[in-house]
């Protein structure tokens, strides 16, 4: 502004010392006259003199006057601007330009040497300044505590201040002009290397990085180092260097970057993610162990207590909802646990434990720690299952496993098994006395012998066993394999064992010696009955051959020599005779089936023939291949001649038999010929008033046809009679048949009715109803009962005085007998012939053989069955029979 | 002789004699009866010579044919029975037990005739004529 003021000032100086000039010359030029052209050189000193003055402008309107004054006063024509002379043209104009560029370069030339002057002095004033300056630069460079370094293109040190060398235990000048390189730390030069590269590709730029150097005594510095290359005056590049000491710094960060990393290390091995919860803010902080477990991005997902109950488990997350909403109404530390149901569909367990806390600023907030669980939870379940399935697996062995402590004498483990073989139940407290006590008394001494032995000589396995005494009576075996722990100090300080129940194999033991013992004894048994039972035991291979034989030695020397390798058939005698016995015998064999008491005839070893009785079945291998036959055989010779004498015993009596029965007819023949004659009779009288009813005039049909009716009636009556008496003379074979006794007493008293009559003799009946049936031949039982009926009406004969009556009587007698009874009223049996009245041909009668009781007797014996007379008071005698029931009928 | 015998019962029925047949064999004693009512004849017939003897019309009775061996009262003492009641009713005796001493007794107690069973019609036919003509005669 004053630069301005004072041009101003100057132009106006100028104008007006120059237009006092000019007039002043003018009037002198004026004054004498001077040529136009000296007027001309006059004016233009003067312009130049004055733009020496002042500025261009002024030295112009000095020119501009100069020209109006050389063309007003000096041109021709005078006093008028007009320049008429053509000579005076070119002068105005040269004067004109010359002025003009000279004012200009008079201007200038003084503008510039203003300003060198100015500069000058600046100059001047700058030198003391910079001075200043560069004293107080250098102060401050050399005083501040940070290290300055200078270094050029090639890494060598320019400068470095005094602290900086210091730091490093150099002084300055062994410094510069050195490597910088050579203070870094060896590993760290290459990575110093390239950042001053890089600084130097860029130049301008401040980089920055952190590195060690080493001091002169060795000792290593952290240093983070700002750097920045510039172009040096000769256009070189530098790089400037400020060196920071971050040693310290460095160290706590190291210490906070490993304990951080200690932390996120502990947290994922102990998959434990910490958590921070403001409750008034709402902000949280999860860490990344938090997300982890979550499996939620930290990048991505903002935490907080809504993603917990988001990723719980539906069946949880009312209770989580509840413990959050709780912990906000109500701040206080709380610990859950619950379940996260992932995306993947896996679940985990997650124990949660967070503290309240109050921050700085006074708000609520929670810190705490989420645990995954899961393995933990998975691995106490796996463990839970596997004791289960130990204690399961001691349960269904009956195992029980213990370990024992030696110095302290009682149990250091028990297994749940162990207390149930002892009797207690689960819940039950159990002391060692009171399993002592258990422990039989006679086992107990002996128990604690072998423990003690084995504690003494350090036995690697011992086993023994004892009882138990349960406490509901009863006795439970238990064998114990044990053995033991030695120690650090090379005494045995435990025994560990199994107790294992063996009341069972105990008892399964002696079962099984008993079954051996009875075994042998059954062999024994199954040997002497086979002796008894028969002669000789035999065996044939899969053709029949004789491959084996055994006499018993009562019946040793039966047997004809060399019968090994021979067939059945090839041994009898009766081959011939009976061929049909062998054919079927041979039919059972290649059929492998079984059979009994095949009676054959062959020679003994004296020749002389001899029957044997064998039976035998067949035996075959494990697959069920046919091997041969086992049997036996006995000589049953006696037995078959006895059974060929009893045959003819048999037959004899039951001819004569027959010859009683033929003989009874004979005493019967009168009645017999009185029952066929009647229906005859009818018979006739009948057909001849069938003819009369026909020869009527009128022919009565109806009658007739009664009459035929009757006829048929007659005729079958006969038959029956002639059918009743032909059995009763058959001489046929006995048929035993089940039988209801009183149908044989009807059919019996058919016959003899007739008999009665013409004695006249009252029959009474007392057949009780619905007996049981015999086992009987028909035809022997009413001969039987005719006898016992004839006899009575004989024994009645002599009777007048009273009425001749006959009872008979069926009833059930004791033991499953039916019996028959025949009473007569009649003269009885002397005393002294009671005893020999059914023997054979004793007879009180004239006539007769005295066989009647004799044979009734011996046919009801033959019926297993037995005939008696028994007494009473009243006259007459009383013959009963008692026959056992039919087997069948009985069961 | 049947043919006139015929007329006789056919003709006047109350004037038919009656005659009565004792038998313990229901059969025999049915048989004799329808060949007696075949032939014209009134019969009665009864089981035993007792329940005869308690008949009402004992007094009719024109002619009795008994059987001889009866269990009870036998035909020979039905026979002195009825004598000593006094009525004199001709007797036929059939039996199936024919013996010469039975024979002997029953006609010499005066039995107007005595058959053996089985007999012929014929033959009983005879009996009776004989005996109707000469108890009626």
């Amino acid at each position: 502004m004053r630069s301005q003021t004072s041009s101003l000032e100057r132009s106006a100086l100028q104008s007006t010392f120059g237009s006092i000039t000019l007039a002043v010359v003018t009037l002198a030029c004026l004054y004498l006259h001077a040529h136009f052209a000296a007027m001309a050189f006059a004016y233009l000193l003067v312009v130049l003199l004055f733009s020496l003055m002042g500025s261009f402008i002024a030295s112009s309107a000095l020119v501009i006057v100069a020209i109006a004054a050389l063309a007003y006063y000096f041109a021709q024509p005078a006093f008028s601007l007009r320049v008429d002379a053509p000579q005076d043209l070119p002068v105005v104009v040269a004067f004109f330009i010359v002025s003009i560029v000279g004012a200009h370069l008079v201007g200038k030339l003084r503008q510039e040497r203003e300003a060198a002057r100015v500069i000058a002095a600046k100059l001047q004033r700058s030198a003391a300044d910079l001075e200043d300056g560069e004293r107080r630069w250098r102060a401050i460079f050399e005083h501040n505590p940070a290290m300055y370094l200078m270094v050029d293109e090639a890494g060598t040190i320019l400068n470095v201040n005094t602290f900086g060398a210091t730091q490093l235990g150099y002084a300055r000048a062994e410094l510069i002009g050195q490597s910088m390189l050579d203070v870094f730390l060896e590993e760290d030069r290459a990575f110093a290397r390239e950042c001053v590269g890089k600084c130097l590709e860029h130049v301008g730029q401040t980089r920055t990085w952190d590195a060690q150097k080493v001091r002169k005594d060795g000792s290593v510095l952290w240093v983070r180092e700002n750097a920045k290359a510039m172009l040096w005056a000769d256009e070189r590049p530098i790089v400037l260097i400020a060196c920071e000491d971050i040693t310290e710094r460095r160290r706590t960060e190291l210490a906070l970057q490993r304990s951080e990393a200690h932390l996120a290390q502990a947290q994922e091995l102990s998959h434990t993610g910490s958590f921070s919860w403001n409750i008034t803010t709402g902000e949280a902080f999860w860490s990344k162990e938090t997300f982890r477990i979550f499996q939620l991005d930290p990048d991505t997902v903002p935490p907080g207590p809504q993603l917990v109950v988001e990723r719980t488990h539906p069946d949880d997350r009312a209770s989580v909802k509840e413990i959050i909403d709780c912990a906000m109404r109500d701040p206080r530390d709380f610990e859950h646990e619950y379940r996260l149901l992932l995306p993947d569909g896996s679940v985990k367990h997650i124990h949660a434990h967070a503290r309240a806390t109050r921050t700085a600023s006074g708000d609520i907030e929670f810190v705490g720690a989420a645990t995954d669980i899961t393995a933990a939870r998975r691995a106490e379940q796996q463990l839970r299952r596997s004791e289960a399935y130990l204690a399961e697996a001691q349960h269904l062995s009956h195992t029980g496993s213990w370990s024992w402590d030696v110095y302290g004498l009682d149990f250091i483990y028990r297994s749940a098994e162990v207390d149930r073989l002892f009797g207690f139940s689960p819940k039950q407290p159990v002391s060692i006395d009171t399993i002592r006590s258990r422990i039989h008394p006679d086992d107990l001494p002996r128990l604690q012998e072998v423990q003690r032995q084995a504690i003494e000589h350090k036995e690697g396995q011992f086993e023994y066993d004892f009882r138990i005494l349960l406490p509901e009576g009863g006795i439970r075996r238990i064998h114990s394999v044990a053995h033991v722990v030695v120690g650090s100090d090379g005494n045995v300080s435990e025994l560990i064992g199994t107790h294992m129940d063996v009341t069972e194999q105990h008892a399964a033991r002696e079962r099984l010696e008993n079954t051996l013992a009875a075994l042998r004894e059954s062999e024994q048994r199954f040997r002497d009955y086979a002796e008894t039972a028969s002669d000789w035991l035999w065996e044939t291979g899969p053709d029949h051959q004789v491959t084996r034989l055994s006499e018993h030695t009562s019946a040793a020397g039966i047997l004809a020599t060399g019968l090994m390798g021979l067939l059945r058939w090839e041994i009898a005698c009766d081959l011939e005779e009976e061929p049909e016995k062998w054919r079927q015998h041979r039919a059972t064999l290649e059929a492998h089936l079984p059979f009994r008491d095949l009676v054959y005839r062959t020679v003994n070893r004296t020749g002389s023939p001899i029957y044997v009785r064998t039976s035998g079945k067949p035996f075959f291998d494990g697959k069920g291949n046919f091997l041969g036959y086992r049997g036996v055989s006995t000589d049953i010779t006696a037995t078959i001649r006895a059974d060929q004498a009893e045959q003819e015993l048999r037959k004899a009596q039951a001819e004569l038999a027959h010859v009683t029965r033929v003989t009874t007819l004979g005493e019967l023949t009168t009645s017999i010929a009185h029952e066929i004659n009647q229906p005859l009779a009818a018979i006739i009288s009948n057909a001849d008033a069938c003819l009369g009813w026909m020869g009527r005039e009128a022919p009565d049909l109806s009658a007739a046809r009664s009459s035929v009716e009757w006829i048929i009636e007659d005729a079958i009556r006969a038959s029956e009679v002639i059918r009743r008496i032909r059995a009763l003379a058959k001489k046929g074979d006995i048929e035993m048949v089940p039988l209801d006794i009183n149908e044989v007493v009807k059919e019996a008293i058919a016959l003899v009715t007739r008999e009665l009559v013409s004695h006249r003799v009252m029959l009474r009946t007392e057949l009780t109803a619905g007996l049981p049936t015999i086992l009987g031949d028909r035809i022997q039982l009413q001969q039987v009962i005719i006898n016992l009926v004839m006899n009575g009406i004989e024994a009645m004969d002599a009777v007048t005085d009273r009425t001749r009556e006959l009872l008979i009587q069926s009833s059930r007698g004791d033991a499953g007998h039916v019996q028959l009874a025949v009473t007569d009223c009649g003269v009885g049996i002397a005393e002294k012939d009671a005893d020999r009245v059914l023997d054979p041909f004793f007879t009180t009668k004239s006539s007769g053989l005295g066989m009647g009781l004799s044979i009734c007797r011996s046919i009801v014996e033959a019926h297993g069955g037995r005939l008696s007379m028994v007494h009473k008071n009243e006259p007459g005698a009383t013959f009963q029979f008692a026959l056992p029931l039919h087997k069948e009928a009985v069961s | 002789m049947l043919t006139a015998a015929i007329p006789a019962s056919g003709g006047l029925v109350l004037s038919t004699p009656l005659i009565s047949v004792v038998d313990d064999d229901a059969s025999v004693r049915v048989a004799t009866k329808n060949l007696l009512r075949s032939r014209g004849y009134t019969a009665q017939i009864f089981a035993s010579a007792e329940e005869l003897l308690r008949s009402p019309q004992l007094s009719q009775i024109s002619c009795v044919i008994t059987d001889v061996q009866m269990s009870g009262m036998s035909g020979l003492e039905l026979l002195a029975e009825m004598r000593t009641r006094g009525y004199e009713a001709p007797f036929i005796f059939i039996t199936a037990f024919p013996n010469d001493r039975v024979r002997a007794s029953a006609l010499g107690a005066g039995a107007i005739g005595f058959l053996a069973k089985p007999f012929a019609g014929q033959a009983l036919i005879e009996y009776l004529d004989t005996a109707l003509n000469a108890y009626e005669g």
